[in-house]
C-alpha cells in the first residue's frame, strides 16, 4: 500500500502536469487540466452511450447518429484542449475553454427558455471559472461577455420583446453580481495565496541563513578542538585529566608509552587503581597528597616517583572543566629515567672522587703536623709560618671535600644518622671551642645561651648537629664585620626543640632569601665573593635538617643581620638519659 | 728505645702508616707497619703488641676478622686495639669490641696525644 500510493501520486501528476513555472500558473494549470480531463471522461460516456444506442438501432435515427457525431467531436476538441494546456499555453487553452462554454450554453437551449432564466444559471459556470483560471477580474470579462451573448441570441431570434429586455437586464445585472463575488473571492485567495508563498520564501531564506550560519560555526569549533587535540597528541609528556570524581577523562598517546598501558585502560580509572602495584606505598601517598592539595597555591616544582621501572617526575594543576562535571585536575608525567641515572652516576662519581681526594689530603695534613709538631727536628719561625699556611690550606680544601661527600651521601640518601644521648650543654661548650677561636679573629663576640626548659639530656645525633651549628655559624662569622654572633637553644613546642643562630652581619635580601640553600649558591656581589667557601654549608644543613625531620627557617633584613631558627624533633626521654 | 712498647700500625696506605708511626713513636711506642691483612694475623702469633692500630679495609684479610681473631685469642687478651676508618657506620658496629675509635682523616697530634693515654701505666 504504501509503495503503489507514492506509483499513484507520481501518475496523476504526470496527468495534470504543465509546462508552466510560475507558481499561479502552475496551479491554474492543474486545475485546467482537472476540469478538461473531466469533461473528457464525461464526452465519452456519451459516446460509448450514443455507439451503444446506434448498434442497437442500426445506426437509422438521424438524431441519434448526430449525437454519436457531436460526442466523438467534443471529446476530441477537449483532449486537444487538454493537450493545448499541457503543452503550450494554460492561458490560450483556458480562454478558449471559457469561450467554448459560453458558446455550448447558448446553444444548449431553446432561446426563448434561455432567456426565460431555464438554463441561464448555466453561465455561473465560465463566469466563476474564469476568475479562477485567468485573472479574478475576467469574471466580468465572461459576464458582459455572457449578456452579450443573451442579448444577441434574442436579436437574431427576433425575441426582443419588452418583457425579454427587461429579463436580460436582470439577468445581466446578476450575472454582474456574481462576477463581484467572484473577483473579491478568487482576489482574496490570490492575495492569501501571495502572502503565503512570501512567507515560505522568507522562511527558507531564513532556514537556509541560519543553516549557513551553523555549519560555518561547527567547522570552527571543529577546528579549534581538533588544533587543540593535535597539540595534545604530539607533545612529549604524558598528560591525563581528571575529572572531579578522580576519574580520568583524557589521555594522550604519551602517556600511554610512558605507562605501558593503551588508552583505553586508563581513561575511566583513578589514579589509584592505575598506580596499584607498579608504584611505592610512599610515591602513591605523594601523589595522592598532590591531588588532593590543588587548593592550596605552594606547589612542589615536580614530584619524582618511581614507576614500574621508569622514574617520572608528576606536576599536577586544577582546572575547570565544564560548569556540571566542576574542577579537575591536569597531570603532566615526564620520563625522568635517565636524568635519574645520570643524577645518580654523578653522585656516585663525587661521592668516589672525594674519597680519594680525602686520603691524600689526610696524609699532607699529617705530615704537616709532624713537621709543626718539630717531631724531626726543630724549625725557624719563617719555616714553621710555611707549615701553618700548608695546614691551613690543607684544612680548607680538606672541609669542602667532606662538605661534596657529604652532600653526595645526602642526596644518595646514604648519609645515615646516628641518634644518641647528648647534652645540650655539652653540644654547645664544644662549638666555642671549635669556632671560639674564629669568632675571636675577627673581634665578634659568640653568645650561647640555653633555655631552662631544655632538659639535661637529649637523643640526637650529636655530631650531625655539631656540624649544622658549625656551618650556621662559621657563615655568620664570614658575613659579619662587627658585633656579635648568638646561638640559642630552645623549647619550640612540646616535642620539638629550637636551635636559634643570629647575628648582626650584612644580612640578606628577600629576593635571595629562597635560594640561600641552593647548591653553590652564594649572595652575589663582589663584597660577599670575596668570602671562602662554595656555598655548600646551608644546603647541606638544610638537608640534614630535613633528614632529621625538621625545619629551617631564616629571616633576615638588609645590614641588620640574620637569624637561622631551626626546629627539630629531638627525643626527650630522661629514662633514656639515666642508662 | 728497646723498653719502648711494641705498636702494630695495620694499615696499608703507606703516608698514613708513616704518619701513625710518627705521632706513635712520639708518644713513645716502638712501631711495626704491616700492609697485610694476612701478614698482620701471622705476625701476631710471634708477638705480643701493647697497641694495635688496624684500618679496615686491608688485602686478603680484613681489619673487622683480625678484631674479631685478636679479640678471641686469649695470648691477646690485654691488647688495645684502635680501629682507624674512613667509614664511620662500620667504626661504630665495631666500637663496642675495640678500645677506640678514630674516624679518618685522623691527625697527627690526636692520635699521638691518645696513644699517650693508652700507654701501659708503670
Amino acid at each position: 500500500m504504501s509503495k503503489y500510493r507514492p506509483w499513484l501520486d507520481q501518475r496523476l501528476d504526470w496527468l495534470l502536469s504543465t509546462k508552466n513555472t510560475d507558481a499561479d500558473l502552475v496551479r491554474r494549470g492543474r486545475l485546467l487540466s482537472i476540469l478538461l480531463l473531466a469533461c473528457v471522461a464525461a464526452a465519452l460516456v456519451f459516446v460509448v452511450i450514443g455507439f451503444a444506442v446506434n448498434v442497437s438501432d442500426g445506426w437509422v435515427y438521424q438524431d441519434e447518429v448526430l449525437l454519436f457525431v457531436i460526442s466523438v467531436i467534443a471529446t476530441g476538441f477537449v483532449f486537444a484542449l487538454y493537450c493545448l494546456n499541457r503543452v503550450v499555453s494554460t492561458r490560450l487553452a483556458s480562454i478558449v475553454f471559457l469561450l467554448g462554454s459560453v458558446i455550448l450554453i447558448s446553444f444548449s437551449d431553446d432561446p426563448q427558455q434561455l432567456i426565460a432564466g431555464r438554463s441561464t444559471m448555466l453561465y455561473v459556470f465560465p463566469i466563476v471559472m474564469a476568475s479562477v483560471l485567468l485573472a479574478p477580474s475576467t469574471s466580468f470579462v465572461m459576464a458582459a461577455l455572457s449578456g452579450v451573448s443573451l442579448f444577441a441570441l434574442a436579436a437574431t431570434n427576433n425575441l426582443l420583446s419588452a418583457a425579454n429586455l427587461s429579463t436580460i437586464f436582470v439577468e445581466i445585472i446578476l450575472f454582474l453580481i456574481l462576477a463581484l463575488v467572484s473577483w473579491l473571492s478568487a482576489r482574496s485567495l490570490e492575495q492569501a495565496l501571495t502572502g503565503l508563498r512570501t512567507v515560505n520564501a522568507e522562511l527558507d531564506h531564513r532556514v537556509a541563513d541560519r543553516t549557513r550560519d551553523l555549519a560555518e560555526a561547527l567547522i570552527r569549533v571543529q577546528m579549534e578542538s581538533s588544533k587543540s587535540q593535535a597539540i595534545l597528541e604530539s607533545i612529549a609528556d604524558g598528560v591525563i585529566v581528571f575529572d572531579g570524581l578522580g576519574k580520568a577523562t583524557v589521555v594522550n598517546p604519551a602517556i600511554s608509552r610512558l605507562l605501558n598501558l593503551p588508552p583505553d585502560q586508563i581513561v575511566g580509572y583513578r589514579i589509584e587503581t592505575l598506580m596499584a602495584g607498579v608504584v611505592g606505598v610512599n610515591d602513591q601517598k605523594a601523589v595522592l597528597d598532590q591531588l588532593r592539595n590543588q587548593e592550596s597555591s605552594i606547589r612542589l616544582p615536580g614530584l619524582r616517583l618511581q614507576w614500574g621501572n621508569k622514574t617520572l617526575s608528576a606536576s599536577f594543576a586544577p582546572i575547570q572543566i565544564q560548569q556540571e562535571i566542576g574542577r579537575g585536575t591536569v597531570a603532566v608525567f615526564r620520563d625522568y629515567t635517565r636524568e635519574a641515572e645520570l643524577d645518580r652516576m654523578k653522585t656516585m662519581f663525587v661521592s668516589m672522587v672525594s674519597h680519594e681526594l680525602r686520603t691524600p689530603l689526610g696524609a699532607i695534613m699529617g705530615y704537616g703536623e709532624i713537621l709543626q709538631e718539630q717531631v724531626h727536628g726543630p724549625l725557624n719561625e719563617r719555616q714553621l709560618n710555611v707549615v701553618e699556611r700548608l695546614i691551613a690550606n690543607t684544612k680548607r680544601l680538606l672541609s669542602l671535600v667532606n662538605d661534596l661527600l657529604d652532600r653526595a651521601r645526602l642526596e644518595a640518601g646514604r648519609l645515615k644518622l646516628m641518634p644518641a644521648p647528648f647534652a645540650p650543654e655539652a653540644l654547645m661548650e664544644e662549638l666555642v671551642s671549635t669556632i671560639g677561636q674564629m669568632a675571636a679573629a675577627k673581634k665578634l663576640e659568640l653568645i650561647t645561651s640555653i633555655a631552662p626548659e631544655v632538659p639535661q639530656t637529649l637523643i640526637g645525633d650529636s655530631q650531625r648537629l655539631m656540624q649544622i651549628l658549625i656551618n650556621l655559624v662559621t657563615n655568620a662569622i664570614k658575613f659579619t664585620d662587627h658585633g656579635s654572633i648568638t646561638v640559642k637553644f630552645d623549647r619550640a613546642d612540646r616535642t620539638r626543640w629550637s636551635l636559634q643562630v643570629s647575628d648582626t652581619g650584612i644580612g640578606i635580601p628577600p629576593d635571595e632569601q629562597v635560594q640561600v640553600f641552593d647548591m653553590f649558591r652564594q649572595v652575589d656581589g663582589l663584597t660577599t665573593r670575596r668570602q671562602g667557601g662554595a656555598g655548600l654549608g646551608l644546603s647541606i644543613v638544610k638537608q640534614l635538617v630535613t633528614l632529621m625531620g625538621g625545619d629551617i627557617q631564616l629571616v633576615s633584613s638588609v645590614d641588620v643581620g640574620s637569624t637561622f631558627t631551626i626546629v627539630l624533633p629531638l627525643n626527650h626521654t630522661m629514662e633514656g638519659a639515666r642508662d | 728505645m728497646t723498653d719502648y712498647p711494641l705498636a702494630l700500625i695495620i694499615e696499608d696506605d703507606v703516608d698514613l702508616a708513616s704518619i701513625f708511626a710518627d705521632a706513635l713513636q712520639a708518644a713513645q711506642f716502638k712501631t711495626e707497619i704491616i700492609a697485610d691483612g694476612a701478614v698482620a694475623q701471622s705476625r701476631l702469633k710471634e708477638v705480643t703488641p701493647q697497641l694495635v692500630v688496624l684500618d679496615l679495609h686491608l688485602p686478603h684479610i680484613s681489619g673487622e676478622i683480625l678484631l674479631r681473631q685478636i679479640r678471641s685469642t686469649p695470648a691477646l687478651a690485654g691488647i688495645k686495639v684502635v680501629i682507624a676508618s674512613a667509614d664511620p657506620i662500620t667504626a661504630d658496629i665495631l666500637s663496642p669490641e675495640s678500645d677506640l675509635v678514630l674516624v679518618k682523616p685522623v691527625s697527627f697530634s690526636q692520635l699521638r696525644d691518645l696513644a699517650l693515654r693508652l700507654r701501659p701505666t708503670i
